[in-house]
C-alpha cells in the first residue's frame, strides 16, 4: 500500500511538471509531433528510472557515506550523460535523432537530474528511488500529454493578444496546479 | 454552466435558445437553492451573492472593454460564475474574498482564454479552489445557520468533554496558529522551492528568511499542526494538509492534523459504526453538523468559530439525519445545502433541454455505486442510508447538475460525457474517501475539465468520409 | 531568439520558456529568486567564456562538456554558498543544481543561430544572463509581496493585509510567471505588427 501511495506521489502530487517546474520547456513542439515523441517519451522514461538506479546507487553507497552530498550535481549529471548516451545509441533507429539532438533537448534532462535531485533529497533507498523516477516520468508524461491536448484545443480560441503563446501556457498550467493540488490530500 | 453558440469545439445548443436565455433558465434553476440558503444562513449570505455577481459582471465588462470587445455582459453568463461562485462560499466570508474569486472566475479563467465558450475549466469551480488555496483559512469555516430558519436546527455544539481539549485547542490554535504561526510560518507556504522533505529544511530556510521568525522555524512548524496552509511541509511534518480543505477543515484543522485518517477523533465511538448523530454527539471538534437531537448532550461548548459540515461527520462514518441534509437543514457552503432544491433545479434543466442528463445520472450513480461498496465493505449498518446522505451532503449534487454540466468544459460527444462522468464519480468518491478534505467535488471537476481534452480527443467520432487516421 | 533587438526581448524565462525550473521554483521570495539569478548568470557566463574556448571541439563534445563545466560550477557554487549562506542555499533547494541545466540551455539557445564573433556571442549570453536575472527577480518580488507582503523581508503591504498564500504555492508560480510574461510580450510586442504569437506556440 506504501508503494501505491510512493507512485501516486511522484506522478501526480509532486508531479514535476506541475508541482516542480521541470521539463515544461520544450512544451509547445511535443504535441506537433506525437508520433516521434512516442520514442522519445519511451525513452525518458527509461533514462529517468536508469538514471534513478545509478544515481541513488551511487548516492546511498558513496556520497553520503563519504559526506560528499554536494558533489551529487555533477557525478549525477555524468550519470545521466552515461545513461542517456546509451539509451539514446539503443534507440537511435527509432527516434532519428542524432546523438546532438538528444542531448540539447536539455530542458527535458533538467526533468531527469531534478528527479534524481529529489530522491536523493529524501533520501529513499536505491528500490524506492528506481520505483520513484519510474512513476515521476509517467507523471509527468501524462501532465505534459493534458497541457498539449488543452494547447490543441486552444488553438482558435480568442486569447488576448499579449497573453498569446507562453503567457497563456502558463496560465493553462497554473490553472492544472490549482486542480492537480487538491490530489495532495490524497497523500 | 456556460454556453456559447459559435463554432469552436463546444457543440451548438439546440437551435433556437439564445445563451441569454440559456443563461436565464440555468439562473432560475439554481434560485429555489439561494433563497433556501439565504434563509438558512441569513442575511450576509445574500450579500456573499450579490457581490460574487456584481464582481463578476464587472470583471466581464472591464475585461471586455480593455480588450475592445463586445460587452457580453448581457448574455448573463457572468451572472450565472458569479452566482454559483456565490453558492460556493461558506455563509460568513468576509465579502471581498468572493469579489477577488470573481473576479478570478472571469478573468483569468474566463477571458483570458478568449471569452465564452473557450475556457477549458469551470471558471467558478476553478476560482473556488483557487480561493481556497489562497484563503484556505476563511474558505473552510462554516458558521453554523444564521437566518430565519434557524428554529429548525440546533446550532452545532462541539461536545464530549473527551474531546474538549481538541475542540479547544481548534479554537485557539486557530486563532494562535493564525496569529504567531502566520508571521512566522507565512514563509512554509513555499510550495513550489521546497516539496519534499526539503521542505523542513527549505521551509525552515524560508521561515529564517522572511526574517520574522523564530530560528526554530522546523520545530515552530512542526508544533503548528494547526497550521491553515503548509501544503507542502505537511509532507514533512506530517502536520498535513488539512485545511484545503473546502470543507469545515478550519475546525477540523486540528481533527485533521491528527491524522488523515482522523483515526485520532476517530477515537470515540463513531469510527465506523454508524453511531447515530445523537450518541454520535461524540467524536470530533468538529461536532456534528446534525440537527436536533443530540444538540449540546454533554459540555457543549459551542463552537463559535466553526462548525462542522455533514460531510465530515460522514466521514467518519456517523450518520446525519437524511431529511435535513435532503432539505438542507444544514451547515455547508451558501448554496449547496438544499440537495433537494437543487434537484429540482436540474431536473428542471434536463427537461428543458439545457443539460445533458447523461453527466449527473452517471456521475452520481457511479459515486452512489463506490459509496455503497465502501460502506458496506466496512461494515456500516446501513450503507444505502450512509450512501444516501453522502450523496446530498456536500456540493455533490451543485456539483453534478450544475457544474459538471457545463458544456464548454466537459467533453462533446455522449460517450465522452459519460467516461468523464464516471470518472468524475471515481474521483470524488476518492477525494472524499481518502482524501483529509472532506470535500472533493470541486477538485474533482476541474481535475476532470483538464482531461476533457484528452477525453475528447480519444473519443472522437469519425466524421463521415474521412480516414480517421488522417484527422488533424 | 531576439524577435527584436529591445531590452527585453531575450528574457529567456518569460519568453522561451527556458530555465523555467529555476524561475518559477525559487521566486517565492525576492531574495532568493535574486540569488538564485545571480548564480545562475556566474554559472553561465564562466561557462560560456570556457566554451569560446574550446570552440575547436565537435558539436557533441561540447555538448557533454558544456555540461559537465556547467555541473561543476555549479557544485562549487553550491559549496561556497553553504558555506556563507546558508540559508539562502536551503531555500534554493533542488533547484540550485539545476541552475547548470539552466545555464546549459540558455547558453545552447544562443547558439542555434549562426556563430558570430566571439564578442557578440559574449555580449548575447551575457545579455540572456542578465535578463534571466531581471526576470526571477520580478517574479519573485511580484510572489513575495503578493503573498506574505513583504519585500525582502521588510514590510510592504498594509498591515493587515490578507496574505494570499497561493502566490507562494505552485500555482500561483505558474499564474505570477504567466502574468508577467504577457507584460513582457506587450512591450516586445510594441511597434510589431504582428498580434504577439512567439516562436513554438501555435
Amino acid at each position: 500500500m506504501n508503494y501505491l501511495i510512493l507512485a501516486v506521489d511522484a506522478a501526480l502530487i509532486s508531479n514535476v511538471a506541475i508541482s516542480y517546474f521541470l521539463g515544461l520547456s520544450p512544451l509547445p513542439e511535443l504535441w506537433e509531433k506525437r508520433k516521434e515523441n512516442m520514442f522519445s517519451a519511451l525513452a525518458l522514461i527509461l533514462v529517468m528510472t536508469l538514471s534513478g538506479l545509478f544515481c541513488s546507487l551511487v548516492w546511498q553507497n558513496v556520497l553520503v557515506p563519504q559526506g560528499a552530498e554536494k558533489l551529487s550535481t555533477i557525478v549525477f549529471a555524468v550519470i545521466i550523460l552515461l545513461v542517456s548516451f546509451i539509451i539514446s545509441l539503443l534507440l537511435r533507429k527509432q527516434t532519428g535523432a542524432s546523438l546532438g539532438q538528444w542531448f540539447s533537448r536539455s530542458a527535458v534532462s533538467s526533468v531527469v537530474l531534478g528527479v534524481v535531485l529529489i530522491t536523493a533529497q529524501k533520501g529513499y533507498g536505491v528500490l524506492t528511488s528506481t520505483f520513484y523516477a519510474f512513476f515521476a516520468a509517467l507523471g509527468y508524461l501524462f501532465v505534459v500529454t493534458m497541457l498539449a491536448a488543452i494547447e490543441e484545443r486552444m488553438e482558435y480560441n480568442d486569447v488576448p493578444g499579449s497573453f498569446r503563446g507562453m503567457p497563456i501556457l502558463l496560465v493553462t498550467a497554473g490553472l492544472m496546479a490549482v486542480a492537480f493540488h487538491g490530489i495532495e490530500v490524497l497523500g | 454552466m456556460e454556453k456559447k453558440l459559435h463554432v469552436s469545439p463546444s457543440p451548438h445548443v439546440r437551435g433556437r435558445w439564445s445563451t441569454s436565455l440559456v443563461m436565464l433558465s440555468v439562473v432560475c434553476a439554481l434560485l429555489p437553492a439561494c433563497v433556501y440558503g439565504v434563509l438558512n444562513f441569513g442575511i450576509h449570505s445574500l450579500l456573499v451573492l450579490l457581490v460574487s455577481v456584481a464582481s463578476a459582471v464587472c470583471s466581464e465588462l472591464v475585461c471586455e472593454l480593455i480588450m475592445r470587445k463586445k460587452a457580453t455582459i448581457a448574455d448573463l453568463s457572468a451572472v450565472v460564475t458569479g452566482l454559483l461562485l456565490g453558492m460556493n462560499m461558506p455563509p460568513a466570508i468576509p465579502l471581498w474574498i468572493p469579489a477577488i474569486g470573481s473576479a478570478f472566475a472571469i478573468i483569468v479563467v474566463k477571458q483570458l482564454f478568449g471569452g465564452l465558450g473557450q475556457n477549458f475549466m469551470n471558471p467558478a469551480l476553478a476560482a473556488r479552489c483557487f480561493l481556497v488555496l489562497a484563503f484556505s483559512v476563511e474558505m473552510t469555516t462554516f458558521t453554523p445557520e444564521n437566518g430565519i430558519l434557524k428554529q429548525n436546527f440546533q446550532p452545532v455544539a462541539v461536545s464530549e468533554p473527551a474531546v474538549e481539549s481538541e475542540a479547544e485547542t481548534s479554537v485557539t490554535a486557530d486563532a494562535a496558529s493564525t496569529a504567531t504561526a502566520q508571521t512566522e510560518e507565512k514563509a512554509e507556504k513555499t510550495r513550489s522551492s521546497d516539496a519534499a522533505s526539503g521542505a523542513t529544511a527549505e521551509t525552515e530556510a524560508k521561515t529564517s528568511k522572511s526574517g520574522k521568525t523564530s530560528k526554530s522555524g522546523k520545530s515552530a512548524k512542526k508544533e503548528d499542526t494547526a497550521r491553515k496552509e503548509t501544503k507542502k511541509t505537511d509532507a514533512a511534518s506530517g502536520a498535513t494538509a488539512q485545511t484545503e480543505g473546502k470543507t469545515d477543515a478550519a475546525s477540523g484543522a486540528t481533527a485533521e492534523t491528527e491524522a488523515k485518517a482522523d483515526a485520532a477523533s476517530g477515537a470515540t465511538a463513531e469510527t465506523e459504526a454508524k453511531a447515530d448523530a445523537a450518541s454520535g454527539a461524540t467524536a470530533q471538534t468538529e461536532g456534528k453538523g446534525t440537527p436536533a437531537e443530540d444538540a449540546p448532550s454533554e459540555g457543549t461548548k459551542v463552537d463559535a468559530v466553526s462548525t462542522a459540515t455533514p460531510l465530515a461527520c460522514l466521514k467518519k462514518g456517523q450518520t446525519v439525519k437524511l431529511q435535513a441534509l435532503f432539505f438542507g437543514n444544514t451547515t455547508g457552503t451558501v448554496g449547496e445545502t438544499s440537495a433537494f432544491l437543487i434537484l429540482l433545479g436540474g431536473i428542471f434543466l434536463i427537461l428543458i433541454g439545457v443539460i445533458d442528463w447523461k453527466i449527473p445520472v452517471f456521475y452520481l450513480g457511479s459515486y452512489a455505486v463506490l459509496t455503497l461498496i465502501t460502506a458496506a465493505a466496512r461494515g456500516y449498518s446501513d450503507p444505502l442510508l450512509f450512501t444516501a446522505e453522502a450523496m446530498c451532503a456536500g456540493g455533490l449534487m451543485l456539483g453534478a447538475w450544475f457544474m459538471a454540466t457545463d458544456y464548454v468544459s466537459s467533453p462533446i460527444t455522449g460517450k465522452g460525457r459519460i467516461i468523464f462522468a464516471l470518472l468524475l464519480g471515481l474521483l470524488t468518491w476518492l477525494y472524499r474517501m481518502f482524501g483529509t478534505y472532506k470535500e472533493g467535488v470541486s477538485n474533482a471537476i476541474i481535475l476532470a475539465n483538464c482531461l476533457t481534452p484528452l477525453i475528447d480527443h480519444f473519443t472522437r467520432p469519425t466524421a463521415f468520409g474521412i480516414d480517421r487516421k488522417k484527422e488533424v | 531568439m531576439s524577435k527584436n533587438n529591445g531590452i527585453f526581448s531575450g528574457s529567456s524565462p518569460l519568453l522561451l520558456m527556458l530555465g523555467l525550473a529555476p524561475a518559477l521554483g525559487s521566486t517565492a521570495f525576492a531574495e532568493t529568486a535574486l540569488a538564485m539569478g545571480i548564480v545562475t548568470f556566474i554559472v553561465l557566463a564562466v561557462t560560456g567564456l570556457a566554451l569560446l574556448l574550446l570552440r575547436a571541439v565537435p558539436e557533441t563534445g561540447k555538448v557533454v562538456l558544456t555540461i559537465l563545466i556547467a555541473a561543476a560550477l555549479t557544485t562549487v557554487a553550491d559549496y561556497v554558498l553553504t558555506a556563507k549562506f546558508a540559508e539562502l542555499r536551503d531555500a534554493m533547494g533542488i533547484y540550485l543544481p539545476l541552475a547548470a541545466v539552466s545555464s546549459v540551455i540558455l547558453l545552447r539557445a544562443g547558439k542555434s543561430s549562426e556563430e558570430s564573433s566571439a564578442a557578440s556571442v559574449f555580449v548575447r549570453g551575457t545579455g540572456t544572463g542578465i535578463l534571466f536575472i531581471i526576470a526571477l527577480f520580478a517574479i519573485g518580488s511580484v510572489r513575495e509581496i503578493l503573498s506574505v507582503g513583504t519585500w525582502f523581508g521588510l514590510q510592504v503591504m498594509p498591515e493587515g493585509y490578507e496574505m494570499n498564500y497561493a502566490m507562494m504555492t505552485a500555482p500561483g508560480a505558474l499564474l505570477a510567471a504567466g502574468f508577467l510574461a504577457a507584460v513582457l510580450n506587450v512591450r516586445a510586442c510594441r511597434g510589431t505588427s504582428d498580434d504577439g504569437k512567439k516562436e513554438g506556440e501555435s
